[in-house]
């Protein structure tokens, strides 16, 4: 049995780490490849600075940690001599993938990948529990939501259609916030420039009542120079009535 | 399969994302690779693996752009580029030789935690027990299809090799460890000789 030559179906089965039928001989390699790819299981390291900048590492320490703890959870009860394929691990993170789109992405990729993913548009409503009340019941009937026995795919529609709804809910808040900052900024706005209109007509008033009343005291002040034109006339006219008078004489 | 089929889509929809360089995409595909990467950097001898697992996945990014391909194609086209650095890291390595500047972290006299302690000598156990004593090629082909996760014919493209001399290099490797464990070593007991 020992000198049996390795198929290339051997090799893919203990490669696994699994042992093939009927070769007891390839037990040992196939425990070996089993430990070794057990024990190579890391998380992911810490990036480089350059590397950071580019990434979001709350998401990756967030995602990181579910992945782990979902795999964990579901590899546990796997037979003794079957090892873990990270490709689960690989499809769970690329479907929190879906979860974290924006609005407008999830919107672009449209019916395509969401409805493959089995998220419908009322199935993401459903899942948020945001239908109207007998659409709700209905929904969570056939569903089974929010119940326990909710398969892994179902379950994960669930979170993407709550978060679906939790983006929509958080731009709504965001708009709304905006509109209000908006209006105070005109509000408060407005309220300088009036102020500013009131300074200035203040001003304007103030400087045309001082050009009013120098006009009117100027004005105010022609009646003396008649007075003194008439004292000036009354006086030639007296010299005249006396020169007059030797000149009759 | 259906779930394979969500997967792949929503493989594409991470892709595009991160093609367009949006941040959450770019730390999934970071969340889903690195891991493996950097497995596969230290156990074929890289010197700072964490680090050059940075570099990789900075070339990855800023390769977004080029590549087209589904979820088995991008794998590849990451270790394709981990490959090609580790390869230049161990040939400079070689040239100059390897200078190693002290690190407080690094420093083999200080005690590690125990976990930590106990994960690095499994790994270092394991790795050594499999793959010690194989030839460099044999030792890429088994952590790539072991560790990577790779197909036969994506460690041929990772590798520049042909499917047929991939087969042949997987299967002299599993013999040489069939020899090996069946003289009485067991896995995980190997001696302390030098890695790569």
């Amino acid at each position: 049995m020992s000198a049996h030559r390795i198929t290339d179906d051997d090799a893919a089965v203990v490669i696994r780490g699994q042992v093939p039928e009927a070769r007891d001989d390839l037990a040992v390699v196939a425990h070996a490849v089993a430990v070794f790819r057990r024990a190579s299981l890391e998380p992911a390291p810490q990036p480089s600075a350059a590397l950071a900048a580019r990434l979001d590492l709350e998401r990756a320490a967030r995602i990181s940690a579910s992945a782990d703890e979902r795999y964990a959870t579901n590899s546990a009860p796997a037979p003794a001599n079957r090892v873990s394929v990270p490709g689960t691990r690989r499809r769970r993170v690329a479907l929190s993938g879906l979860m974290g789109l924006g609005l407008a992405a999830k919107i672009a990729i449209g019916a395509g990948a969401a409805a493959l993913v089995g998220v419908g548009g009322a199935g993401a409503a459903g899942a948020a529990g945001v239908l109207p009340e007998p659409a709700q019941v209905v929904f969570n009937e056939v569903t089974g939501h929010p119940g326990n026995n909710v398969s892994d795919t179902g379950l994960e529609n669930s979170e993407f259609g709550q978060q679906t709804a939790e983006d929509a809910r958080q731009k709504g808040e965001e708009k709304r916030e905006a509109a209000l900052e908006n209006a105070e900024e005109k509000r408060q706005a407005g309220l300088e420039n009036a102020a500013e209109h009131a300074v200035n007509g203040q001003e304007t008033a103030g400087e045309h009542a001082q050009v009013g009343q120098e006009t009117a005291e100027e004005k105010s002040q022609a009646p003396d120079g008649a007075g003194d034109a008439a004292d000036g006339a009354g006086e030639v006219a007296d010299e005249k009535s006396q020169g007059k008078g030797p000149e009759g004489d | 399969m259906p779930g394979d089929l969500a997967s792949d889509d929503a493989f594409e929809a991470v892709l595009l994302a991160a093609q367009s360089g949006a941040q959450w995409a770019c730390t999934n595909l970071w969340v889903d690779h690195a891991p493996a990467v950097v497995a596969f950097l230290r156990a074929r001898g890289s010197h700072e693996p964490e680090d050059l697992t940075s570099e990789v996945f900075l070339a990855v990014f800023d390769g977004l752009d080029r590549f087209r391909g589904d979820a088995a194609a991008f794998r590849t086209f990451v270790f394709t580029i981990a490959y090609r650095r580790l390869v230049d890291e161990l040939r400079r390595r070689a040239k100059r030789g390897h200078h190693v500047e002290w690190d407080d972290e690094l420093d083999r006299r200080r005690s590690p935690s125990a976990e930590q302690a106990a994960i690095q000598q499994l790994t270092d156990a394991s790795t050594r027990a499999l793959l010690e004593g194989l030839p460099p090629d044999q030792r890429d082909v088994m952590v790539l299809r072991i560790i990577g996760d790779l197909t036969v014919d994506q460690v041929a493209e990772v590798l520049g090799k042909r499917q047929g001399a991939v087969k042949a290099l997987q299967r002299r490797a599993l013999e040489s460890l069939r020899k090996k464990f069946s003289g009485g070593r067991t896995p995980g007991a190997a001696s302390v000789d030098s890695r790569e």
